[in-house]
């Protein structure tokens, strides 16, 4: 249970340094919750209590610190619900938690990458605070704040330096090739909003336009609307929506990416506990209705990416290529308790326009194609490459 | 009241010797109960009772505000709320980070009690949990059903008949894996260097070793492996040493490998079959209290013959004691490779609902006063018997201790 949450924590981590506080990986509906619980019925814990008592007076050793049984009982208690999702949240870890998704966490704009020897590698992103203060490409980072680097840490404690309240200060020490001494650099940290879709026309076949979304934000549409109008102006007849290792964002924008390829009808229904229902429809002003369309997906295509390709190919809108996806399509309500604990509760689970769950399975692709090694090596991607022959086929027999 | 204390004794100590020989190091030790007083039967509030005694600490509330969330809101299935108070009961259990400190759901606790009557049925295969709460193989004994189906050292066991082990504790992994001779168990099993968990299918077996194995062997060195400390343990090794002695033997052997333990009463009496005079094991008690056992005289076998025992990572416990007390009194020589790491003593309490929770209240020391929780005993010749080894017959264990003894 503490390692799952340890995986989204970092996938938090490690994406809001570029994405700047968007719910990237995760899809929150509604990820703020204020009421108070209401009473229930009290379960019969006398024998809790008996063991509680019996532990503690005869256990040779140190006895946990109060609240650490209180948590081991919380934890143990959500084990037997068997949802990797519904998890407990220590105070310290909460508050870290709460700060990132609510934005109040800046970033500096910039790529971090390790190399095979283990140093720390810059890239400023265009226009953002790292570039204007003066960090170049390949700037081999060497301390945060003053603090080295060490090889022990690890690119997410990195982030975690770097990152900090959005107006404060951060002073990065570079190395740079052709400098002798390293170099303090003063970037002020700032919301990064960074691009979720890149677009081109292929190379391989001019008719054919290419879109890669690599989270649902709050602008991806707008973009969407742009990268559709663009290549189509460009003469696509056909689009690849690549959504491989797309892990999710926002749900409000799911439907509206369904939307940029669906008329109407049913995008998505949501079920929560005793049969209520919620059901997301098709809405208006799709780009893309029309068109051949290849959708790739792959194991990391979770949650936000899941709907989408899920209704595509529920109504048989677009061919899927790739891999299974991920399977993540619960929804989580997070509450703060009282002592600023957090408490993430699966509410409500996503299912297909024709009623499939998404949760725990996964969609299966219409045509199944593995990348293996080799071709990660070689630099080929067959995914694309059959999503390019389907695409021409379906040109042809237009 | 002194007569259900004394059958409750008895069925620990068999419950203990079971259990023990499974999955490695348990000794209780009978004084406890009588110190610590009969405790094990105790009584919940029956309905209508309130649930919590007067002093439920403060912060126990947002166990509550936890639960009627999960009520109010959870989607899926979850099972019965006592079945929650379970789970509650083993993660609170958990926060005392002590393995051998578990509580064991009443289903199990009375699977485990029909096996302490029954024959001990399994797959012969020593189990412990490492410090992320993962259930590690230490120990496939050679021969028997785990060994066979290709377990090694090392292997995570992930899930047992596909259900998911992490939560549970050591005890009740290990009831889920024991079962009836002829019956399969399968267990998923991670492997370092293995892209992915796979499964094996063992079939259990009855697990029948004779308790002593003793051989002369060339050069008139004795032989004598000691499989677990059962009652009369000592009695046993003790005959056969004179034996071997009466055939001419002028060295021993002892092998402890893969001994799991048993009783502690047979552990310091096997001890001072070695050991002359002074300690053999300290038990400390929780506020400092020690409990000194001393060797028993009438059964030292004297000190004129050289002494090596094997030890290897299943000599749990008792092993450890004996191994430990040898080695501190420089009575022998210590050979093959770091043993388990379990010293401590567990208090076992029959719950009013059938379950069982096990508390540690003790721990043992060596007699120059070393811990053997953790750390184990270390040998003082490492040998290590790889599984290549076992596969071409080879014991360079076994062949250093006679190396050994005969520079003697």
């Amino acid at each position: 249970m503490q390692t799952i949450t340890r995986i989204i924590l970092t996938t938090l981590v490690a994406l809001v340094i570029f994405s700047g506080g968007a719910g990237v990986g995760y899809a929150f509906r509604d990820y703020w919750v204020d009421d108070q619980p209401t009473d229930t019925e009290a379960a019969d814990f006398s024998l809790y209590w008996e063991v509680w008592h019996r532990v503690k007076e005869q256990f040779y050793g140190d006895i946990p610190e109060p609240p650490q049984p209180t948590y081991g009982a919380i934890r143990g208690m959500l084990e037997t619900l068997n949802d990797p999702y519904t998890v407990f949240i220590e105070p310290d870890t909460a508050a870290h938690e709460k700060a990132q998704l609510e934005g109040q966490f800046g970033g500096i704009g910039a790529f971090v990458r390790q190399d095979e020897q283990g140093r720390v590698i810059l890239e400023p992103m265009r226009g953002q605070p790292a570039e204007k203060a003066g960090i170049q490409t390949n700037d081999i980072l060497i301390a945060v704040d003053g603090t080295p680097l060490t090889p022990e840490m690890t690119l997410d404690d990195i982030v975690l330096l770097i990152r900090g309240e959005v107006g404060t200060e951060v002073v990065l020490t570079v190395q740079r090739e052709g400098v002798a001494d390293p170099i303090d650099i003063t970037v002020v940290r700032a919301i990064i909003e960074t691009p979720s879709a890149f677009w081109r026309i292929l190379e391989e076949d001019p008719n054919i336009g290419y879109i890669q979304l690599t989270s649902f934000t709050e602008r991806s549409n707008t973009e969407l609307n742009q990268a559709f109008d663009e290549l189509t102006d460009q003469g696509a007849q056909a689009f690849i929506f690549d959504l491989r290792n797309n892990g999710g964002g926002l749900l409000e924008t799911a439907i509206d990416v369904a939307s940029q390829f669906i008329r109407s009808g049913v995008i998505l229904q949501e079920r929560r506990k005793n049969g209520d229902e919620t059901v997301y429809r098709a809405r208006s002003g799709g780009r893309a209705l029309d068109q051949p369309l290849v959708v790739l997906v792959n194991g990391g295509t979770a949650s936000a990416s899941e709907i989408v390709a899920g209704a595509l190919k529920d109504y048989g809108r677009a061919v899927l290529v790739g891999e299974k996806t991920f399977g993540k399509g619960s929804v989580q309500l997070i509450y703060e308790l009282s002592d600023k604990s957090r408490l993430h509760v699966t509410v409500a689970k996503w299912f297909t326009p024709k009623g499939n769950a998404i949760d725990g399975v996964g969609l299966t692709p219409d045509i199944e194609v593995p990348i293996t090694e080799e071709d990660r090596t070689a630099g080929r991607d067959p995914q694309l490459e059959r999503g390019i022959a389907i695409l021409q086929g379906q040109l042809q027999d237009k | 009241m002194k007569k259900p204390v004394q059958i409750l004794i008895l069925a620990l100590l068999l419950a203990a010797t079971a259990v023990a020989a499974f999955f490695g190091g348990m000794a209780f030790s009978a004084s406890q109960y009588r110190r610590i007083g009969p405790t094990a039967v105790l009584t919940t509030a029956g309905t209508g009772q309130p649930a919590s005694p007067p002093d439920v600490p403060a912060e126990f509330s947002v166990f509550w505000e936890a639960w009627s969330y999960l009520e109010d809101q959870f989607y899926g299935n979850p099972p019965p709320a006592s079945e929650r108070v379970y789970g509650a009961i083993r993660g609170m259990v958990a926060s005392y980070g002590d393995p051998h400190t578990a509580w064991i759901d009443p289903t199990r606790a009375a699977i485990m009690s029909e096996n302490i009557s029954g024959s001990f049925e399994g797959i012969g295969a020593t189990i412990r949990k490492d410090e992320a709460g993962r259930l590690i193989v230490v120990d496939p004994i050679p021969g028997y059903p785990a060994f066979q189906a290709g377990l090694r050292p090392d292997d995570v066991i992930l899930k047992v008949d596909g259900q998911p082990v992490d939560s549970l504790s050591l005890y009740e992994a290990v009831l889920l894996i024991r079962g009836p001779a002829g019956t399969e168990v399968v267990l998923t099993i991670f492997r370092e260097g293995e892209p992915r968990p796979f499964e094996v299918t063992i079939v259990r077996q009855k697990i029948q070793i004779d308790v002593v194995q003793a051989d002369l062997l060339d050069n008139g060195i004795g032989y004598i492996r000691l499989t677990q400390f059962s009652k009369g343990a000592v009695e046993k090794t003790s005959q056969a040493a004179q034996d071997l002695f009466d055939r001419g033997a002028t060295g021993l052997v002892f092998d402890l490998r893969s001994n799991p333990g048993g009783l502690l009463s047979e552990a310091v009496s096997v001890g001072s079959l070695f050991v002359e005079d002074g300690a053999v094991v300290i038990e400390r008690l929780k506020g400092g209290e020690e409990k000194v056992f001393k060797a028993e005289k009438p059964r030292f076998l004297g000190r004129d013959f050289p002494l090596v025992v094997l030890i290897n990572g299943g000599s749990a416990s008792a092993s450890e004691i004996v191994a430990g007390a040898v080695q501190d009194h420089h009575r022998g020589v210590i050979i093959g490779e770091t043993s388990f790491g379990k010293g401590s003593v567990q208090l076992p309490h029959r719950l009013s609902d059938g379950s069982e929770l096990r508390v540690t209240v003790a721990e043992w020391l060596t007699p120059n006063r070393r811990q053997i929780t953790g750390q184990g005993i270390q040998p003082d010749i490492e040998v290590t018997l790889t599984a290549e080894d076992i596969e071409q017959g080879r014991d360079p264990q076994l062949d250093a201790a006679l190396d050994y003894l005969r520079t003697q």
